[in-house]
């Protein structure tokens, strides 16, 4: 039996280069400070013809320096007719952030499965309103307790309809903060919000509690073979500036096995040190 | 390969009046370019840039990868005080490194200074203009400056300088942790998502305390 080393069997964990190598990237890694966040969290799952997979992962610095992941991920599928996922990143200069993302995402799903409508609906989507789930995961972090701003987090939600419509699966995205959404067609990705650089590259962002600017929306559909991404900028950003896009636009082609996923999630290239999150949805070629 | 780079620039008072505290900084220059050896993350995402000035300032060490370096320059005494000659030549070579890296496509942060000085420049007329033109609003990569009081200083010059946060040495001790500190602080703030404070600028999650110095300003964020 064939030992495959790009796998760490050898007790080496090497993550695809797609440029020059990080330092950190080869640091060992610290434990967390925190037994209830892991380093990594995998989900993945087939709804209908969408194929579902999301992994949020601490980046090289945080790895390093044994500190906690800030993004949080979550997918869900109320009732089986529409594939729920929201990502956050929790600001880093905010002292409880991880709490923030982990609270946005969780109360963003929660509150779009108790506002699913009952029975069948044409359009379904109109009646999913994921910018009424982002303002419900406002409340919940800005109730989470005293000195709100310590949860500040981004926080990026999205329902797909599982039956496929004229075109493919219609999808709504809303979202507070930079956290990106594209649509991966013909191996390109495609940025659903204007994400702005300026002159210098300024990591700050709009967040939860309380955010300063409106929920920004998206409405779309997603053709059969295309995907889905919500990420965090730590994979937004690479992604956008780097070979990183080339790297990922192939590897999620079609939707790899969850392992491979989240191997893909964390190529190493220097200076992109920050937590790696995403979710994507595969709408299936079968469905046209 | 684009990387995402912050650049800081270690603004040195070389002149007579700093002559006790030479020993010392240079000492501690050659601690951090240890201490950044074997901090990767710092490592990956700094460029580190020299300046000495007394009566004039010149570029002691220019923009670099400190992991690139083999052997640290070393300051050496010299007559007057010129913090324009500073504040000047600040400005032409952070002009210059950033639109440097920015052409071989990299996503430059804002500019970090650390200003070491015992605060008692011989151009009391002069360098405030050279100061405003080096944080002139309209120039986007003006830096943050993070001042530092060394010896005996002058605290209101030290604490006029600092525009994020200002230190004042309690002794002899060299800055060394210090600055290894600020730049290991300053690096992690700027790896994940800020939050901006009113003005646009970000909250950078800098220490309060450094040992062996007092911080001016208690009210940080």
């Amino acid at each position: 039996m064939t030992v495959d080393t790009t796998w760490g069997d050898r007790g080496v964990f090497r993550p695809r280069e797609v440029g020059p190598r990080a330092a950190a990237a080869e640091a060992p890694w610290r434990l967390g400070p925190f037994a209830d966040v892991p380093d990594t969290v995998l989900d993945a799952g087939r709804v209908g013809a969408l194929e579902v997979r999301a992994a949020s992962t601490r980046g090289f610095a945080h790895r390093c320096d044994g500190d906690v992941r800030q993004d949080a991920v979550g997918l869900s599928a109320p009732a089986g007719r529409v594939v729920l996922a929201a990502v956050a990143d929790g600001v880093g200069a905010a002292t409880d952030a991880h709490h923030g993302a982990r609270l946005a995402v969780r109360h963003a799903l929660g509150y779009l499965a108790w506002a699913m409508p009952d029975g069948p609906l044409d359009g379904l989507l109109d009646a999913v309103d994921v910018a009424a789930a982002v303002h419900a995961a406002d409340r919940a972090v800005g109730r989470a307790g005293p000195a709100p701003r310590h949860r500040s987090t981004t926080l990026t939600v999205a329902a797909v309809d599982v039956s496929p419509g004229a075109g493919g699966h219609a999808f709504r995205v809303a979202r507070v903060g930079d956290s990106p959404a594209f649509v991966l067609a013909h191996g390109r990705f495609r940025a659903l919000f204007d994400d702005v650089e300026g002159e210098l590259h300024d990591p700050a962002t709009d967040s939860l509690p309380a955010p300063a600017g409106p929920v920004e929306r998206v409405a779309g559909v997603l053709a059969p073979g295309e995907a889905l991404v919500l990420a965090s900028d730590g994979v937004g950003v690479p992604l956008r500036e780097t070979e990183a896009g080339a790297y990922l636009a192939d590897a999620w082609a079609e939707p790899p096995g969850p392992v491979a996923f989240l191997h893909q999630l964390q190529f190493n290239v220097r200076s992109y040190d920050d937590d790696r999150t995403a979710a994507v949805i595969w709408a299936g070629s079968e469905s046209a | 390969m684009p990387e995402q780079i912050l650049p800081f620039y270690v603004v040195c008072d070389q002149s007579y009046s700093m002559a006790d505290h030479l020993d010392g900084l240079n000492g501690g220059l050659r601690e951090l370019h240890r201490a950044v050896g074997t901090d990767p993350v710092v490592a990956d995402k700094t460029r580190f840039c020299l300046i000495g000035f007394a009566g004039d300032a010149r570029v002691l060490q220019p923009l670099c990868a400190l992991s690139d370096i083999v052997t640290m320059v070393e300051l050496e005494v010299s007559p007057a005080t010129s913090f324009a000659a500073a504040f000047e030549l600040l400005r032409t070579t952070v002009e210059r490194d950033v639109e440097r890296l920015k052409a071989d496509g990299h996503r430059v942060y804002r500019p970090a200074v650390f200003f070491l000085s015992d605060g008692q420049p011989t151009d009391p007329a002069a360098w405030p203009a050279a100061y405003e033109r080096l944080l002139d609003p309209d120039w986007p990569a003006r830096p943050n400056i993070i001042s530092f009081g060394i010896g005996d200083a002058d605290e209101t010059t030290i604490d006029r300088v600092g525009t994020v946060q200002a230190f004042m040495s309690h002794g002899g001790l060299s800055p060394s942790a210090a600055l290894h500190e600020f730049a290991r602080a300053l690096t992690r703030s700027v790896v994940s998502s800020g939050e901006p404070l009113d003005d646009g600028d970000l909250v950078l999650r800098i220490p309060r305390q450094v040992t062996g110095f007092t911080a001016l300003r208690i009210d940080q964020v």
